[in-house]
């Protein structure tokens, strides 16, 4: 179904990418990119194969249809973990309503995905603008294309803690513990991201000469992180203070950083006291 | 029978040398049958250190030990598979699915032969040691499950680089390490929910304990009292 086809109208595209004997090291990529049926299949290609999708992103034929494929699996695997993250609450046992229990639940699972996307549709813009300034030949198509494969690679890693997440919400009775427990995983999954893209965005965009390039992308991947933490601060509540009414959205005060800081504090006091908050 | 008896020889081979035995993680042609070998018989040897540990209580707590030790194992592997999946792509040596698994249950079942080559000296110790003894056991038992835990890990890092191909000869044992640490904690936290173990002396007996606190208020207060 989703295969691709190299489109006849110009030389340049239809010369196909032969390897040569006397290179085998070269990637082997003769034939057009062909994506494996079935959802799993194609997580388990995006992580076993991520030359092919580079090799596939330099060429820049019909993005179309992996990119497609890579938003798929960005919002499936988001709201999976999402999902196990709504679902502290409830599997802390604490004293919520049942309803508004599963309703954090549904939230927080529609709420992971948006955050990952609404990052990338904020950050997309300047850095496409930026990219041209320092005379990358990035086209719009690829860029979206390396930041998604970058996006669907951070969120399966993040939905392989999303079993350690459960495991640990079902058996602790600490908010705080479980809190941090999830900003540390976001930040693993984070840092997993950020290294595939290094490594995409180099292979796709070959040699820059300006010298300006390196920190351009430096600034790149501090926006990235910024525009992403923030988001993350203003789309709170994730995991649901039992403590709290239920809301959809927390007014606005403070900042994330400052809130971590907190939390530590706090869970430090809860083990000098236990009981307290358990 | 006679399949089990060809199981238990390919099994050996990979524990005296894991790095030899890659063929044995790769091939998954007819390896569902050696997977239930390596489940059940691992099963048997974590059973049978399991059952030193509530030996100390009665007979009772015992079977209770012997049966909770193989399902801290399997339910550990079970939680952690998914993230060594995908450390295993991220910076492994990129198996695929079934090897993978085979790999971490070929690892898991060398912390059972270390944990069952210790038990005849654990029930020595547990049948010689007075009601006193109860710290001297927990501190023993601890120690052994963390030795043997540590001889897991690197039997799998060996048959990580040994099954990885070229990529594998690079796979860095900081990274296996780092999923090595993520193992400790949930096997920590699993034992910790599924205690008590022993059973001490000052409790009454229950097959399991309400949920309460964490492993790492345990840690914690060690380290505040020390």
């Amino acid at each position: 179904m989703d295969t691709f086809e190299v489109p006849p109208h110009t030389d340049e595209m239809t010369k196909p990418l032969v390897v040569q004997e006397a290179w085998p090291s070269e990637p082997k990529f003769d034939r057009p990119l062909k994506l494996p049926q079935g959802f799993l299949s194609r997580v388990d290609y995006l992580l076993h194969h991520p030359d092919d999708i580079v090799e596939a992103l330099k060429r820049d034929v019909d993005l179309w249809a992996l990119s497609r494929t890579l938003f798929m699996i960005t919002v499936i695997m988001a709201a999976l973990y999402g999902g196990v993250m709504g679902a502290t609450n409830w599997l802390q046992g604490s004293g919520i309503p049942l309803n508004l229990q599963f309703l954090t639940m549904l939230v927080t699972a529609i709420k992971v995905p948006l955050l990952f996307l609404l990052t990338l549709l904020i950050v997309v813009p300047p850095i496409y603008v930026s990219s041209t300034f320092v005379g990358s030949r990035l086209t719009f198509s690829q860029l979206v294309g390396v930041l998604l494969a970058s996006l669907a690679f951070t969120t399966v890693v993040l939905a392989s803690m999303a079993s350690v997440a459960f495991f640990f919400s079902l058996t602790t009775r600490n908010y705080t513990f479980i809190k941090l427990l999830h900003v540390a995983f976001f930040a693993y999954a984070g840092l997993a991201g950020l290294a595939y893209l290094v490594r995409s965005v180099h292979a796709v965009v070959g040699e820059v000469k300006h010298e300006l390039w390196k920190w351009l992308f430096i600034a790149w991947l501090l926006l990235y992180m910024f525009v992403g933490t923030q988001l993350a601060w203003v789309m709170r509540p994730f995991v649901g203070d039992p403590d709290l009414k239920f809301q959809l959205f927390r007014p606005r005060s403070g900042n994330f950083y400052e809130s971590v800081y907190q939390s530590v504090v706090q869970l430090q006091q809860d083990m000098e006291k236990p009981g307290k908050r358990q | 029978m006679q399949r089990w008896m060809d199981y238990s020889a390919l099994w050996w081979q990979a524990m005296v040398r894991p790095s030899a035995s890659a063929s044995l993680v790769l091939e998954s042609t007819g390896k569902t049958g050696f997977n239930a070998f390596l489940v059940g018989f691992g099963a048997l040897l974590y059973a049978f250190y399991g059952a030193s540990m509530g030996l100390f209580t009665g007979w009772y707590p015992a079977v209770v030990s012997g049966l909770k030790l193989p399902a801290l194992y399997l339910f550990t592997v079970l939680i952690g598979f998914p993230s060594f999946y995908v450390i295993n792509c991220i910076g492994g040596p990129r198996l695929r699915f079934g090897p993978t698994f085979r790999l971490l249950l070929i690892a898991v079942s060398a912390n059972a032969v270390v944990l069952a080559s210790y038990a005849p000296l654990a029930y020595f110790f547990t049948l010689t040691t007075s009601r006193h003894g109860y710290q001297f056991l927990v501190v023993m038992h601890a120690a052994v499950l963390a030795a043997s835990g540590a001889v897991s890990l690197v039997v799998g890092l060996v048959l990580c680089r040994a099954a990885g191909g070229t990529i594998g000869q690079h796979v860095r044992a900081s990274i296996f390490a780092s999923w090595g640490v993520l193992y400790a904690v949930i096997g920590a936290q699993m034992a910790w929910t599924l205690r008590p173990w022993i059973g001490s002396p000052q409790l009454p007996y229950t097959p399991v304990r309400s949920i309460e606190g964490s492993f790492f208020d345990v840690i914690w207060n060690l380290v505040n009292q020390a």
